[in-house]
């Protein structure tokens, strides 16, 4: 490319690409050069930079260090997992089984957690304005409604960007079997947005040097990397530009790393695998907690399959099976660890489902009122938060809006809920929008 | 703004500083600081003349009664207190107070916070009301940023640049006060224990970060941490460790978790005596490393698990009476060993692990994994 050609290059990525493009391009050229593709599917940054690892004010002292937030994506039925109406017309089928806790009942397709209920605070009464699933999805990750001028941040993003990370060397931001839509890091710095694992058994791919390259070709490679990029950044000199270098140097700074083992799941008994479930779900719950052992702050796992509209209670109950493995194996594995007391661990879904049944024997969109839990990380287990009426239709006590929920998982993380931080368009912006936390979750 | 009204402003401001530089004397708060404040910021809205949304700030009856919209004071509470957290929105908000001429300075608004924190008195603060708790953010200190310069600003402005559009001719928003804080929660426990504590030397944070140690504020002034020592890759040094010394008022969470620590390298910790937090897992540490911590009086939380410890060295462990949870999975520790420490401390949890489902029942399945709608 001659110099006239490249700088007219450079200038149309600069000027005229919209954002992810330029994103897609940057990601392109680290595969391109590198020969590596560990940079997320978004391309947006592997974990805060050196210089921004730490928290700008630290408000409070956290009852959680860690957290692992399981996604029920899809809308998980509320009535028959945790907020079960044995004898209601709307309960069909299910039947409700006793608990650890006292008083606390869940539906029969939750065995293993059952058991564990002493561990969690169950919140039945969540209710979503959003009654579409990427609207609902985005709305109880980021606490702000879909719109098309600005895109919000997710939890993990504001949990780096307000406490930086622990482990210097591994990200500190990870979400495993997500989707593609996940906000990620929104509006605040690329270098905040999670990495993307797509099968938790697999690790993370092409995070080694290629086959036949040496150290010293690699190290030659990425010199030529540098000296290409010098004059685009140099007159570009903007945060991104300077982020997505960081980024590369962040990328062989792990590729280096020890810690990589940590994703490495092949690294556990094949009885602890088979106690977590053969599934990339119950796969993703062991990957989570290897990654917070490891100093990981912020780990998503997603379980899809929740949006029952026909054949409702079959796929619940399998869906269900799936979930109470996952979970009902986590929790006493992080509780073992003494790590359970220092991680909050959430269930969360963007809606529940309608109480009535539909001619189909499913369940259609609910966001009227739904559950979600917590467990862990300072909060006081074997309780019900909030209730539901007879038949689940309608919230009867203790409301509990999405944003007051994150507002609880930010409270629980120490994260200062009230600071505002302005979009680039100069809109304010907080961690949980107007929600205030649920302090008597706490013990 | 009119050189009187700065003029105004500036008294008021020195007015300040002499109330909350002596913070817990006996000084009438409202009368000297605040009623001035809303006397020229608010009662043209909010007074005799007019009362905007049902409110008059003009007299503490008045304030107290609130308007339309409920309450707008709530002592103790500037979270709750719209009194306050009205004053501190951004500068465009649609809420913010007051809604017409100059915006209130941080040495107003700040003013007003701390009034409320202290109870609202519109007397003079009795000898009892509790102390003024000084708000200001100090220098992040976790040790990739130990230098001072790293403050919000500049943070806030490399916050809001990477989206923006490169064509945007407005000059960007993300100049100085771009970041205001909201009012705190509830101050915590460790917040009260942090006042008088000298802030750790951001120096000595930096070295320690070099060493692969990191350090994380958790009291709002920054002055109590967490020191983390988990991932450190080689054997601990004197070099690591001695400075735990010159921490001693600082640490309050330690982790050592995974870390190459011996017995011996626990000597370090004798001195730390606000430490509640131990993490101990999954190291070499055995009975005779115990007995470094018998001094450790305020330690709440002590993860053992994975390490040589017995029975006996547990039996060092008596002075520990706040101790609340010991993690003993995969050790030779004993129930009959943590007995004899409940009887001295009746709200210790001692945990040894419990085993997890089988595999098998309830059946996983697999198809339905990735499935879509």
């Amino acid at each position: 490319m001659s110099d006239t050609s490249r700088n007219r290059f450079d200038h149309a990525i600069a000027t005229r690409c919209d954002e992810v493009t330029r994103r897609s391009f940057l990601a392109q050229s680290a595969r391109a050069l590198l020969g590596v593709s560990l940079i997320p599917a978004f391309a947006g940054g592997l974990f805060a930079a050196d210089g921004d690892a730490a928290p700008v004010s630290a408000v409070r002292r956290p009852t959680a260090k860690n957290i692992i937030y399981l996604y029920m994506a899809g809308g998980m039925s509320h009535i028959d997992t945790f907020d079960t109406k044995p004898g209601s017309k709307t309960q069909g089928p299910v039947t409700s089984i006793k608990t650890s806790a006292d008083g606390v009942q869940v539906s029969e397709y939750l065995p293993l957690l059952a058991k564990q209920m002493h561990h969690v605070a169950l919140v039945r009464s969540v209710n979503s304005t959003q009654g579409a699933h990427e609207q609902g999805n985005y709305f109880m990750h980021t606490s702000y409604t879909l719109r098309g001028t600005v895109k919000h941040p997710a939890l993990g993003a504001w949990m780096l960007r307000f406490s930086g990370r622990t482990n210097p060397t591994i990200p500190g931001n990870v979400v495993i079997q997500g989707n593609s839509n996940y906000p990620g890091a929104g509006y605040l710095d690329p270098r905040f947005a999670p990495l993307l694992i797509g099968n938790p058994s697999d690790g993370l791919q092409h995070s080694a040097k290629p086959p036949g390259v040496t150290e010293e070709q690699f190290a030659k490679r990425l010199e030529m990397l540098k000296a290409m990029n010098q004059q685009f950044q140099s007159r570009y000199d903007q945060a991104e530009v300077h982020g997505y270098q960081s980024v590369y140097d962040e990328a062989v700074a792990l590729m280096k790393s020890e810690d990589l083992k940590a994703f490495d799941i092949s690294g556990e008994s094949q009885g602890m695998r088979d106690s977590y479930g053969d599934s990339p779900f119950g796969q993703g719950c062991l990957l989570a907690r290897r990654l917070v052992e490891h100093g990981v702050r912020f780990v998503e796992v997603e379980l899809n399959g929740w949006d029952t509209h026909t054949d409702n209670f079959d796929r619940v109950s399998d869906q269900a099976a799936i979930l109470d493995r996952g979970l009902g194996t986590l929790l006493p594995d992080l509780a073992n660890r003494g790590l359970l007391e220092e991680t909050l661990v959430v269930v969360a879904t963007e809606f529940g489902r309608t109480p009535e049944i539909t001619d189909n024997n499913g369940r259609n969109h609910y966001p009227k009122c739904f559950s979600c839990l917590l467990a862990g990380g300072g909060v006081k287990g074997g309780q019900a938060h909030g209730k539901t009426d007879d038949q689940g239709a309608m919230v009867a006590d203790s409301p509990v809006s999405v944003q007051d929920f994150n507002a609880t998982i930010g409270y629980a993380a120490g994260l200062p809920l009230n600071e505002v931080v302005l979009s680039p368009a100069g809109r304010p912006f907080t961690l949980a929008d107007k929600g205030r936390p649920v302090l008597g979750l706490f013990s | 703004m009119s050189r009187m009204l700065a003029i105004a402003r500036l008294a008021t401001i020195g007015s300040l500083l002499a109330v909350f530089a002596t913070d817990t004397r006996a000084v009438d708060a409202y009368a000297s600081t605040i009623q001035p404040i809303l006397a020229q910021s608010c009662y043209s809205c909010h007074g005799e003349k007019r009362q905007k949304g049902g409110l008059r700030l003009d007299s503490p009856e008045a304030i107290a009664k609130g308007g339309k919209s409920g309450t707008v004071l709530v002592a103790g509470d500037p979270a709750k207190s719209p009194l306050y957290t009205r004053t501190i929105l951004p500068a465009g908000d649609d809420d913010i107070m007051p809604a017409k001429g100059d915006h209130l300075s941080q040495d107003e608004t700040a003013a007003i916070e701390r009034w409320i924190k202290a109870g609202a008195n519109f007397g003079p603060a009795s000898s009892a009301a509790p102390a003024v708790v000084p708000a200001t953010p100090t220098p992040a200190i976790a040790p990739a940023k130990a230098d001072a310069k790293a403050d919000p600003k500049s943070d806030a402005t490399a916050e809001a640049k990477p989206d923006a559009k490169p064509d945007a001719s407005k000059p960007d928003a993300s100049k100085p006060d771009v970041k205001k804080e909201l009012p705190p929660l509830p101050t915590t426990d460790l917040d009260q224990q942090s006042l008088g504590v000298k802030v750790p030397d951001a120096k000595l944070l930096k070295s320690l970060a070099a060493m692969g140690i990191a350090a994380h504020p958790l009291s709002a002034n920054q002055a109590l941490i967490e020191l983390d020592f988990s991932q450190t890759k080689a054997a601990l040094t004197a070099e690591m460790l001695k400075p735990l010394e010159s921490l001693a008022d600082n640490v309050v969470w330690l982790d050592f978790a995974g870390a190459q620590v011996s017995d011996r390298d626990l000597s370090h910790l004798e001195g730390l005596k606000r430490l509640t937090r131990l993490h101990l897992e999954k190291t070499e540490i055995g009975d005779k490393g115990l007995a470094h911590l018998a001094g450790l009086t305020q330690l709440e939380y002590l993860n053992l698990y994975g390490t040589k410890v017995t029975d006996a060295g547990l039996a060092q462990l008596a002075s520990l009476v706040h101790l609340k949870s010991l993690y003993l999975w995969q050790t030779k520790a004993t129930p009959a060993g943590v007995e004899k420490l409940s009887a001295a401390d009746p709200g210790l949890q001692a945990s040894f692990g419990e085993d997890l489902p089988e595999a098998g029942e309830p059946k996983p399945d697999k198809k339905k994994g990735g499935k879509k709608k």
